[in-house]
């Protein structure tokens, strides 16, 4: 165990390391730079002379080659200094540091919503085939699979606005904006991100349940759950105990998936939302090429991703031994 | 509603004067004789009495200044609910000030004092004298005086490290003007020719962005020429920045005056930064040091608070109004959403307005005219070919289709009540004629069609045209795609590709775009003697597609982009005249002769003028035009003075309990 954790380490630093200089790489691929963009900003009235652009370049160290570019950024980076972002003039830290909470706030809840949630009616739509519950989970879940989450947040926007007089996006309704924190303003906000929670977490139940309802069909159909059932074990008991333990494993790999997930999954989602999450920074920073704010939270991104990867592996790992060999 | 003649008449002859104040009669702003009591609002009136504030009279400027109320006077309270798209601080510029050096008045031409009481020219009209006014204060309670100018000028605006260049607006005949600190209330300028501009640009974004340098008192802390080098560096480091640039930079973070960022940041605004921009909301409440009052001693401003929400994308921001949560939006509405605002208007507690733009064209539709393509480059350079084009757009179908029957076919000259319009000019080639048009591509020997109907090149290839389209501007996209319908009429195959701004800019730069489109503003007389974008090229950081090229010339003075000839550098000459002629007779012959110019050579194609921007307020807003004008020629609306708006009772009618 101890050296294939060892091995596996290893593998995840080579793997950020290669990740780290692609997402670096990407950021410069359209043309332009900031200075663009940071131009593209200004009205009209404002005048920058050929001079000023280009020592705005040297300022923000964009005429230095790639490679000395990348070096600045990276070693930095491992000293935990994220760099500043052009757009906002501040600090990458600080801008994390403003959306993170929120975020994970989301998120979470999210991933436990879709689990709880998927698991087990993925259960009970395979040991109840075809059954009228069956049914209607399966065509809950087409929906939720097809409708994309961004749609479903305009039309649930719509229909909460419209009909229960709600605020139409972002964190608090008028009238709690500027109010001090009551329990008022915290059921407010908690009703606000249960229209979020359920929005993004819709499209991964479907998925989830789908998977865990088709790989426990297979396993429900095998001999030893023949075996298990003629010795005699109670049928609940028998179906937690054994098939599921199989058929979660594609679930629990999927977990990997998870992390980066929970930090900016949901890009178009929390933007048609006006949630001030991660997601819709990274969308700005990549547009506008604000290069260290962009990089670095693609960086944090691979590294939980990496780090969710490894999880799931180990994870799996506990739930059937033989893939260790 | 613009009276733009008596306006620059009086600039001018405040010129050419002996430079006495504008403090004139019949302008909305005039000094307080003899006022001896102040109001307060209810809230500062408290704080006074807990002894944490000063009392009113010790605020306030010995002579505050009185601004007339539009209708009436006003009741304190309420909150201006407002919104931006994307971090873009500029389309709420106007709910806050901004608090220009001069301002423009509620005519919207004239020039006024506004921080300054008075400027004039001496010594040949080469030097500019700026007197401030006394006793003004920053929100902090420090006093406003000319040393801050001092510091903006030698420390931050001549400081290699944080201004790369010193402040173009300031060159003429590309010499940085000697800047001389008079006494502490005034400050002089010395130029190589008069810069006859300088009241215009002090009055508009110059004048609106140089108060961000000016609190002395504060930002010494954060400058290597006033700090112990040990102590800057440990603060640079503790706030996680590497240099002190990125340091004040962060620290002064303003859009328009209003700080974002850092509650410390003083402020001469109304309002002053109470939350900084977190988690999309930033609120600005009242600014007890506020310099003006109303008629009655009242101070200023009526509305107790800003809220601003920062909207991830235009629509949602769309749908909040609709849905009653904004009382003040009028900057970047979307025309083609008007039946949207009007349809929630009662339940939403708000009301439409349609104001005025300084669009003289909704789009202004450029080629290239020194295209990489040589064959293009010919085409785009004939007046036939331009002439075709406009006269094969159908514009009474964009008018209906897009503009809901609102606006005029117009070509890009300028807005009616300009005193350089020409109603004929602005006409001109704008009927709707495909036959016309055909025969003029005939004439020009494009007779050779592929099996599409699509007119050959000389060299065979079919005659494309590859127009980019800004993203952010949905009604771009959509005259573009009626474009493409009118002119297959005529022969020509047409790609509409939808761009990001930032890749535009790049576009643009590199001499890459051959056809492009941008909003056909900037074409009033407050802009367009200092800032022609369209009608000549000079400036490279707009969005002047024909001719960049000869812009990178003329601003680099010959050593990028291309030499200009003929007509093209007619108009640069004109300009560098502009910039340095007060004589008034002279600047309108100018001015005059570059729209002629234009009308002649078609460097820009528009659509159709007059077309309304929806406003929306508050249902019992008060003291704001039944018909006004928004644009960033008046920096959004700032000359209708919001500090002097109410809600009638002391809040807005759809605020929610």
């Amino acid at each position: 165990m101890l050296a294939y954790l060892m091995h596996r380490s290893l593998q995840m630093v080579a793997t950020v390391f290669i990740i780290s200089v692609i997402a670096f790489l990407v950021i410069q691929l359209p043309p332009g730079d900031f200075v663009n963009s940071y131009l593209a900003t200004l009205s009209g009235g404002d005048q920058i002379t050929q001079d000023a652009v280009e020592a705005l370049r040297a300022q923000f160290g964009l005429d230095d080659n790639l490679l000395v570019q990348y070096w600045r950024w990276i070693s930095n980076l491992l000293m935990g200094n994220f760099g500043i972002s052009f757009q906002y003039q501040r600090t990458v830290l600080d801008l994390l540091e403003e959306r993170l909470p929120l975020t994970l706030a989301i998120t979470i809840p999210t991933a436990l919503f879709v689990y709880a949630l998927a698991v087990p009616i993925g259960i009970y739509s395979a040991v109840r085939q075809y059954s009228v519950l069956d049914y209607t989970f399966t065509f809950v879940g087409f929906i939720g699979l097809a409708i994309p989450n961004f749609l479903m947040a305009i039309l649930l926007i719509y229909v909460n606005s419209t009909y229960f007089g709600g605020n139409v996006a972002g964190l608090f309704s008028p009238e709690y904006e500027l109010a001090p924190w009551s329990v008022g303003r915290v059921l407010d906000m908690l009703s606000n991100l249960s229209l979020a929670i359920l929005i993004i977490g819709l499209g991964g139940t479907a998925a989830t349940m789908r998977v865990m309802r088709g790989m426990l069909l297979d396993e429900l159909s095998q001999a030893y759950v023949e075996t298990a059932r003629a010795k005699g074990l109670p049928e609940w008991k028998l179906i937690l105990k054994y098939p599921v333990r199989v058929a979660i494993s594609p679930v629990l790999s999927t977990i990997g998936f998870t992390l980066p997930h929970l930090v900016s999954g949901t890009e178009i989602t929390a933007t048609v939302l006006n949630l001030p999450t991660t997601g819709p920074l990274l969308l700005n920073a990549v547009r506008s090429q604000d290069m260290f704010l962009a990089a670095s939270i693609i960086f944090i991104l691979s590294v939980l991703t990496v780090i969710g990867t490894f999880l799931s592996d180990l994870l799996l790992v506990w739930a059937d031994p033989r893939i260790r060999l | 509603m613009i009276d733009h003649t008596t306006s620059t008449r009086r600039r001018f002859l405040q010129l050419g004067g002996a430079g006495a104040a504008v403090a004139a009669l019949g302008l909305p702003v005039r000094q307080a004789a003899a006022q001896s009591k102040y109001k307060e609002a209810p809230a500062l009136a408290k704080l006074v009495a807990d002894g944490k504030l000063p009392p009113v009279e010790k605020r306030l400027p010995p002579t505050p200044v009185v601004v007339e109320p539009m209708t009436s006077t006003g009741t304190y309270g309420g909150h201006i609910r407002t919104g931006i798209i994307q971090n873009r601080g500029f389309q709420a510029r106007s709910a806050w000030g901004p608090e220009p050096i001069l301002r423009i008045a509620r005519d919207g031409g004239t020039i006024q004092p506004n921080l300054a009481e008075s400027w004039s020219y001496s010594n040949n009209g080469r030097t500019f004298t700026l007197v401030l006014r006394k006793g003004i204060r920053w929100s902090d309670g420090a006093p406003f005086d000319a040393r801050g100018f001092e510091f903006w000028w030698n420390h931050i605006n001549l400081n290699k490290q944080i201004s790369p260049a010193p402040m173009a607006q300031f060159i003429i005949k590309g010499t940085v003007p000697t800047f001389r600190l008079v006494d502490d209330h005034t400050v002089e300028w010395t130029f190589p020719e008069p810069h006859a501009n300088l009241p215009a640009l002090l009055a508009h974004g110059v004048g609106a962005t140089i108060p961000r340098w000016l609190p002395r008192h504060y930002l010494e802390q954060f400058h290597p020429a006033f700090t112990d080098e040990a102590a800057l560096k440990k603060r640079v480091a503790d706030a996680g920045f590497t240099s002190w640039v990125d340091l004040i930079n962060n620290r002064t973070n303003v859009q328009w005056l209003m700080p974002f960022l850092n509650t410390d940041m003083p402020t001469l605004l109304p309002f002053r930064l109470a939350q900084p921009m977190r988690q999309n909301l930033l609120v600005a409440d009242r600014n007890p040091y506020y310099w003006k009052v109303d008629p009655d001693g009242r101070q200023l401003p009526y509305i107790d608070d800003i809220i601003l929400t920062n909207f991830e994308s235009a629509e949602i921001r769309d749908a909040a109004i609709a849905a009653g949560e904004l009382n003040w939006v009028n900057t970047d509405t979307t025309f083609t959403n008007l039946p949207l605002y009007k349809e929630n208007a009662t339940k939403g507690h708000y009301v439409t307005r349609l104001w005025k733009t300084s669009r003289a064209a909704e789009h202004t539709f450029m080629l290239n005219h020194t295209a990489k393509d040589p064959e293009l480059r010919k085409l785009f350079n004939d007046i036939r070919f331009k002439k075709a084009l406009s006269i094969a757009i159908d514009r009474q179908m964009i008018i209906d289709t897009i503009y809901l029957g609102y606006g005029k076919p117009a070509q890009l000259q300028m807005i009616p009540g300009s005193r350089w319009r020409d109603d004929t000019l602005a006409k001109q080639d704008t009927q709707y004629d495909p036959k016309g048009a055909n025969a003029l591509l005939d004439q020009i020997g494009l007779t050779k069609r592929d099996s599409q109907k699509i007119r050959l090149r000389p060299d065979g290839k079919p005659l494309r045209l590859n127009l980019d389209v800004p993203v952010d501007d949905p009604g771009s996209v959509a005259v573009g795609e009626l474009l493409i319908e009118f002119l297959r009429e005529v022969g020509i195959t047409m790609n509409v590709r939808s761009v990001a701004r930032e890749q535009v800019r790049a576009l643009i730069d590199n001499n890459d775009m051959e056809f492009g489109v941008w909003i056909g503003d900037k074409c009033s007389d407050t802009m367009f003697p200092h800032s022609p974008e369209w009608h000549v090229p000079y400036l490279t950081t707009g969005w002047n597609v024909w001719g960049m090229s000869y812009a990178q010339w003329y601003e680099s003075g010959g050593k990028r982009g291309e030499a200009p000839t003929g007509d093209v550098k007619r108009v640069q000459d004109l300009f560098d005249e502009m910039q340095i002629t007060v004589d008034e007779a002279r600047r309108l012959a100018i001015g005059k002769e570059i729209m002629q110019l234009n009308a002649r050579n078609l460097w820009n194609i528009g659509d159709v003028g007059e077309v309304p921007i929806p406003v929306i307020l508050g249902a019992n807003y008060v003291n704001y035009p039944e018909d006004g004008v928004t644009s960033f020629d008046w920096l959004g609306n700032h000359h209708y003075n919001v500090e002097q708006t109410y809600f009638t009772g002391g809040a807005w009618s759809g605020e929610r309990k």
